[in-house]
C-alpha cells in the first residue's frame, strides 16, 4: 500500500485529505507542523509527501529544503498545498526536484487523478462525448 | 467509516486512568464487532493471539449475539481469567469489546469485580462518547470534501469561461467538469432551442442509452420547465411520479432550468446516477442551480438572444479553430458574409419589431440551408458569417445560392405590407494559405459588399487576384475621404456653359459639375471618386449635396443680380432616383424655390432612367409641376433603344461625348450623333453634344443640325458662382 504522509498544522485538513486518500486505498500519516514530518521522514520516507506552507516550528519552504538538503537522492514526490493566489512561492519551489502544486481547497478527484497518474502513468481513458 | 473512527480513538489515555484508579490490569485489547483487533498496548504477537483466545471465551460466556451484558469475565483453558465490557452506540449498535487480563493470578472477588465493572462501564461510556464526537467530525470531512469539490466545480468553470473564447466549447468544458467534480454518472446540457445536446459520462457508464434518456426528460420535463422553471430531484418512484416521469427512467436526477438572461427557458443541465447510488442532495440541487446560472452567462456572452445563435465574438473564435486545422491538416473551408438587403427599409416602414423578426426568420432560412455541422453566426444588425466546413469553394457558391433562394421564396408580410426580402452574400475561402481571421473575414466582407454594389440580392466569390476587389479595397480609402468631405463641406460646384449652335437664344443653360478638395486643397476631379461613390452607395447624399448648394447659389445671385430665366443642369443618379427620401427632399427644395424652381434641369443618364423606370417617370411628373425641365444624359452610350425615348416626358437629349469627339474624322460616329439627333428632332426634342472639343467638331455639329454643344471649345468649367453672376448679369444688360 502506497504510504502518503501529510503535514498541516490545521487538524481538520489533515482529517479531510486522509479519509478520502484512506478510501482512495492509501495508507495516510499526519503530521501537525515541518518539524514531526521530517522526524517521520527521517524515519521511514513516505511515498508521497503533502505539505502546506504555513506551519508553526519549521514551515513547508523549510521542511521541503532541509529534505533537499538531507536527502538529495530522494524519489518521493512532493506536494505543496497554496491558495489560488500564492504564486510567489514559485520562486523557492525551482530549487526542489520533483515538486508539484496543489490548490487549496484541494479538490480530491484531482488530488486522486494526479496520484493515480503518478504510481501508475497509463493513459487515462478519457470520457465520450455528445 | 466504524472502523475507521474506531482506530481513532484514543485507547491508551483511557487504559492509563484505569490504572492510575489501581485496576491491576495486565494486557488490555479492544475487538470490533466482528472480531477483528482494533488496538492493543502490546505489539507482541503472541499476546495478540492469547487476546483472541480471551475474547472468544468471553463471547462464548456471553452466549448467542447478545451483547446486552455489559461486563464479563471467563475463566481460560490456563486457569487464569479474563474480563471484557463491550461499548454499544445508539446508532451503530455493537461497537467494541475491551478485553483485559489483571495481573492478579487468582479470580477477582466481588467487591473487586464490582469496582472494574464501575470504571469499566465509565470507560465504556467515555469511549462512545469520544466514538460520537469523531465519527461527528468524520461526517463533516466527509462534507467538507464534497463542499471543495463543488467549489473546484465553480472555479473551475469561471476559468474556462474566461479562458476559452467560444460559446460551445465553454458549455462542453462545463459539463465534463460536472462529471468529474461532482462524480456524477451522466451529466448533459439539452438547449432544444438550438437544438443541441451536451453530455459526458463516467468510464462505466454506456454512453448508448444517453440519448434516449435525455430524449424522454426533454418530452415530459422540458414543457413544465418552460411555464414554471424550477429544478427538479428525482430520488425515488414517489419522486419520479410527481416529476411525471415515466417508468423507464431508471435513474436519479437533478435537472435545473436554464435560462436565456431573460426569464426564458431555453434548456435544462441534468446530472443522472444510476438508481443503486445514493440519493441526490439539496446542496446537488442548488450547485446545479448555480451551474445553470454560469450557463446562462456562457449564453449571453456567446450567443445572440434574437436568434439563438453564436455572436460574432464566438465566431471569430470558430473560425479561428478552422484557419488553425486549414494550416495543420490542409483542409480547406469556406466563409459566407451574408447581409440581408434593405433592413432600413422594413424597419423605417414597419417598425424595429418587424426588423427583428425579418433578422429572425433569415437566421432560420440561413440555418435550414447549411449542413448539420456548418457554424452559423450572427455577427452585426442584420449580418450572418456561416463557416462551411472542408468545403470548397463551388460548393460553398452553391449553399449561397440556396440560401440566397430560400430568402427570396419567403413570404414577409407584416401588418398586411409585403415585404420583399433578399440577402447579399459574399464567399471566400479559408485555406493554409490565408494570412489570419482578420483577413478571412475581411475578404468575405469585401465580396459581399462587390455582391451587394452588383445590385441586391446577388453571390460574390472572393478571389486573391480579383483586379476588380482589389481596386475595391482601393475604393475602401475612397469612402472615408468622400464622407469626410461631406462632412466638412469639402466639395465645391463648378459649371459648364451649354451653348446654343442654330438659333441664337436668350436664355443661358449651364451644367453643374461637381469637384471635391483634398486634404491639402487640392482639386480632385470626380472621376476619381464617382465610381466609388456609386460602389458604396454614397450617390444620394452626394446628389443631395449637389443639389442644395446649387439651389442655394442660383438664390444668392438672383438676390444680388435679379433674376433671369434659364437652365441649371444637375445630375440626379440612379441610387438617387431609387431613393425615395431623396427624392422627397429634391421636392421639399423645389417648393422652398418657389419660381427659382423653373430654371432648374434634371439630367438622368440614360441607364439610371431605364433602371428606374417607374421612379424616374413619376419623379419627371412631380417636378415637372414646378417647372423643371429634365434632359437624357450620356445618350447612346447604353443599351439604348430608341423605343425607351417615348417613355420618358424630356426637354432635352443629351448625345453621348464619345460619339460627339469623333465626328470630325470617324463617318460611324457622326452618323450616330445625326441619327440620334434626326429621331430627337423628331419628338421634339432639343438636342446637346458634349464634348464639343474644338471648331471641327462644332462645324460638323452645326452640319448634322444639333442644337446645342457643350465643351472646351466654348468653355472650360468655372465656379458656379462666378458662373451664373456672369450669365445673368449678360441676359440682363442684353434685355436692357
Amino acid at each position: 500500500m502506497k504510504r502518503i504522509l501529510i503535514a498541516d498544522d490545521e487538524r481538520h485538513a489533515i482529517r479531510v485529505l486522509s479519509q478520502s486518500l484512506e478510501r482512495a486505498g492509501y495508507e495516510v500519516e499526519g503530521a501537525h507542523n515541518g518539524e514531526a514530518a521530517l522526524a517521520r521522514i527521517r524515519e521511514r520516507q513516505p511515498d508521497v509527501l503533502i505539505t502546506d506552507i504555513q506551519m508553526p516550528r519549521m514551515t513547508g519552504e523549510e521542511l521541503c529544503q532541509q529534505i533537499q538538503r538531507e536527502m538529495p537522492e530522494r524519489d518521493f514526490l512532493i506536494f505543496v498545498l497554496t491558495s489560488r493566489t500564492e504564486i510567489e512561492h514559485r520562486e523557492w519551489s525551482r530549487a526542489i526536484d520533483n515538486l508539484k502544486f496543489l490548490e487549496k481547497p484541494v479538490s480530491i478527484r484531482r488530488l486522486t487523478h494526479a496520484l493515480d497518474d503518478y504510481f501508475d502513468p497509463a493513459p487515462a481513458a478519457q470520457a465520450g462525448q455528445g | 467509516m466504524i472502523s475507521r473512527v474506531l482506530r481513532q480513538l484514543a485507547f491508551d489515555i483511557h487504559i492509563r486512568m484505569l490504572r492510575a484508579i489501581g485496576i491491576p490490569l495486565d494486557q488490555v485489547a479492544a475487538f470490533d464487532a466482528a472480531g477483528e483487533l482494533v488496538w492493543m498496548e502490546s505489539r507482541d504477537p503472541q499476546k495478540h493471539r492469547a487476546m483472541s483466545d480471551a475474547h472468544a471465551a468471553l463471547l462464548r460466556g456471553r452466549g448467542s449475539g447478545a451483547a446486552d451484558r455489559c461486563f464479563l469475565q471467563a475463566e481460560l483453558a490456563n486457569g487464569s481469567h479474563t474480563y471484557g465490557c463491550c461499548v454499544v452506540d445508539d446508532a451503530d449498535g455493537h461497537l467494541l469489546d475491551i478485553v483485559f487480563t489483571t495481573k492478579a493470578p487468582a479470580r477477582l472477588d466481588d467487591h473487586q469485580a464490582g469496582q472494574i465493572e464501575h470504571a469499566m462501564t465509565a470507560v465504556g461510556s467515555s469511549i462512545r462518547n469520544e466514538y460520537q464526537l469523531n465519527k461527528e467530525l468524520e461526517s463533516m470531512a466527509s462534507e467538507l470534501a464534497e463542499r471543495y469539490e463543488e467549489l473546484n466545480l465553480v472555479f473551475q468553470a469561471d476559468t474556462s469561461f474566461h479562458s476559452i473564447h467560444n460559446g460551445f466549447e465553454s458549455l462542453r468544458l462545463l459539463v465534463r467538469d460536472t462529471v468529474e467534480f461532482l462524480d456524477v454518472g451522466i451529466a448533459a446540457l439539452v438547449l432544444p432551442s438550438k437544438d443541441l445536446e451536451i453530455y459526458d459520462q463516467r468510464e462505466e457508464i454506456s454512453a448508448s442509452g444517453i440519448p434516449h434518456l435525455l430524449f424522454k426528460i426533454r418530452r415530459h420535463l422540458f414543457g413544465r420547465m418552460e411555464a414554471a422553471p424550477a429544478s427538479v430531484v428525482v430520488n425515488n418512484e414517489q419522486d419520479r411520479l410527481r416529476a411525471g416521469l415515466p417508468v423507464d427512467v431508471p435513474y436519479k436526477l437533478v435537472v435545473a432550468p436554464v435560462d436565456s438572461g431573460s426569464s426564458t427557458v431555453v434548456g435544462m443541465l441534468i446530472i443522472a446516477n444510476p438508481s443503486d447510488r445514493e440519493d441526490f442532495s439539496n446542496s446537488h440541487r442548488n450547485l446545479i442551480d448555480v451551474m445553470a446560472r454560469k450557463i446562462t452567462k456562457v449564453l449571453q456572452a456567446n450567443f445572440d438572444t434574437l436568434t439563438g445563435m453564436e455572436n460574432g465574438f464566438s465566431f471569430e473564435w470558430v473560425v479561428d479553430q478552422a484557419l488553425l486545422q486549414a494550416r495543420s491538416r490542409g483542409l480547406q473551408h469556406a466563409l459566407l458574409h451574408i447581409d440581408i438587403d434593405r433592413t432600413n427599409v422594413v424597419n423605417d416602414i414597419s417598425g424595429r419589431a418587424a426588423g427583428d423578426e425579418v433578422v429572425r426568420r433569415v437566421a432560420k432560412a440561413i440555418a435550414a440551408s447549411v449542413r448539420s455541422h456548418d457554424s452559423v453566426a450572427r455577427i452585426g444588425g442584420d449580418k450572418f458569417g456561416v463557416l462551411l466546413e472542408t468545403c470548397p469553394l463551388d460548393v460553398a457558391a452553391k449553399l449561397a445560392q440556396k440560401i440566397s433562394q430560400q430568402v427570396e421564396a419567403m413570404d414577409f408580410t407584416w401588418k398586411d405590407v409585403k415585404h420583399s426580402l433578399s440577402v447579399s452574400i459574399g464567399v471566400a475561402p479559408i485555406t493554409s494559405e490565408s494570412e489570419s481571421v482578420a483577413t478571412v473575414l475581411s475578404s468575405a466582407e469585401v465580396a459581399r459588399v462587390a455582391a451587394k454594389e452588383r445590385g441586391r440580392n446577388r453571390i460574390q466569390v472572393y478571389e486573391q487576384n480579383d483586379i476588380e476587389l482589389m481596386r475595391r479595397r482601393g475604393e475602401f480609402r475612397w469612402v472615408e475621404r468622400i464622407q469626410a468631405a461631406l462632412r466638412e463641406d469639402r466639395f465645391v460646384l463648378f459649371a459648364q456653359t451649354i451653348d446654343p449652335l442654330t438659333a441664337a437664344e436668350a436664355s443661358p443653360h449651364l451644367e453643374v459639375l461637381v469637384r471635391m478638395l483634398g486634404d491639402e486643397g487640392e482639386i480632385i476631379l470626380p472621376e476619381q471618386f464617382i465610381a466609388a461613390a456609386e460602389h458604396y452607395h454614397l450617390m444620394p447624399l452626394l446628389d443631395q449635396w449637389v443639389i442644395r448648394k446649387a439651389v442655394e447659389d442660383l438664390r444668392d445671385t438672383s438676390r444680388q443680380v435679379g433674376f433671369a430665366p434659364m437652365s441649371l443642369a444637375v445630375n440626379l443618379s440612379g441610387q438617387s432616383l431609387s431613393d425615395e427620401r431623396l427624392r422627397a427632399l429634391v421636392i421639399d427644395e423645389l417648393y422652398a424655390l418657389g419660381e427659382l424652381a423653373s430654371c432648374l434641369c434634371f439630367e438622368i443618364t440614360e441607364s439610371a432612367a431605364i433602371g428606374n423606370l417607374t421612379e424616374a417617370q413619376d419623379f419627371i411628373a412631380e417636378a415637372r409641376r414646378f417647372g423643371c425641365r429634365f434632359s437624357l444624359d450620356d445618350f447612346g452610350s447604353g443599351l439604348s433603344s430608341f423605343a425607351y425615348l417615348q417613355k420618358f416626358d424630356i426637354d432635352y437629349l443629351k448625345i453621348d461625348g464619345a460619339f460627339v469627339r469623333r465626328i470630325a474624322n470617324d463617318p460611324i460616329a457622326a452618323s450616330m450623333v445625326s441619327a440620334i439627333n434626326q429621331i430627337g428632332q423628331v419628338m421634339g426634342l432639343k438636342t446637346i453634344a458634349e464634348f464639343a472639343e474644338n471648331s471641327a467638331i462644332v462645324d460638323e455639329l452645326i452640319r448634322i443640325g444639333v442644337d446645342h454643344a457643350q465643351g472646351y471649345h466654348f468653355g472650360r468649367p468655372r465656379p458656379l458662382g462666378e458662373l451664373l453672376q456672369e450669365q445673368i448679369r449678360t441676359v440682363r444688360a442684353a434685355s436692357g
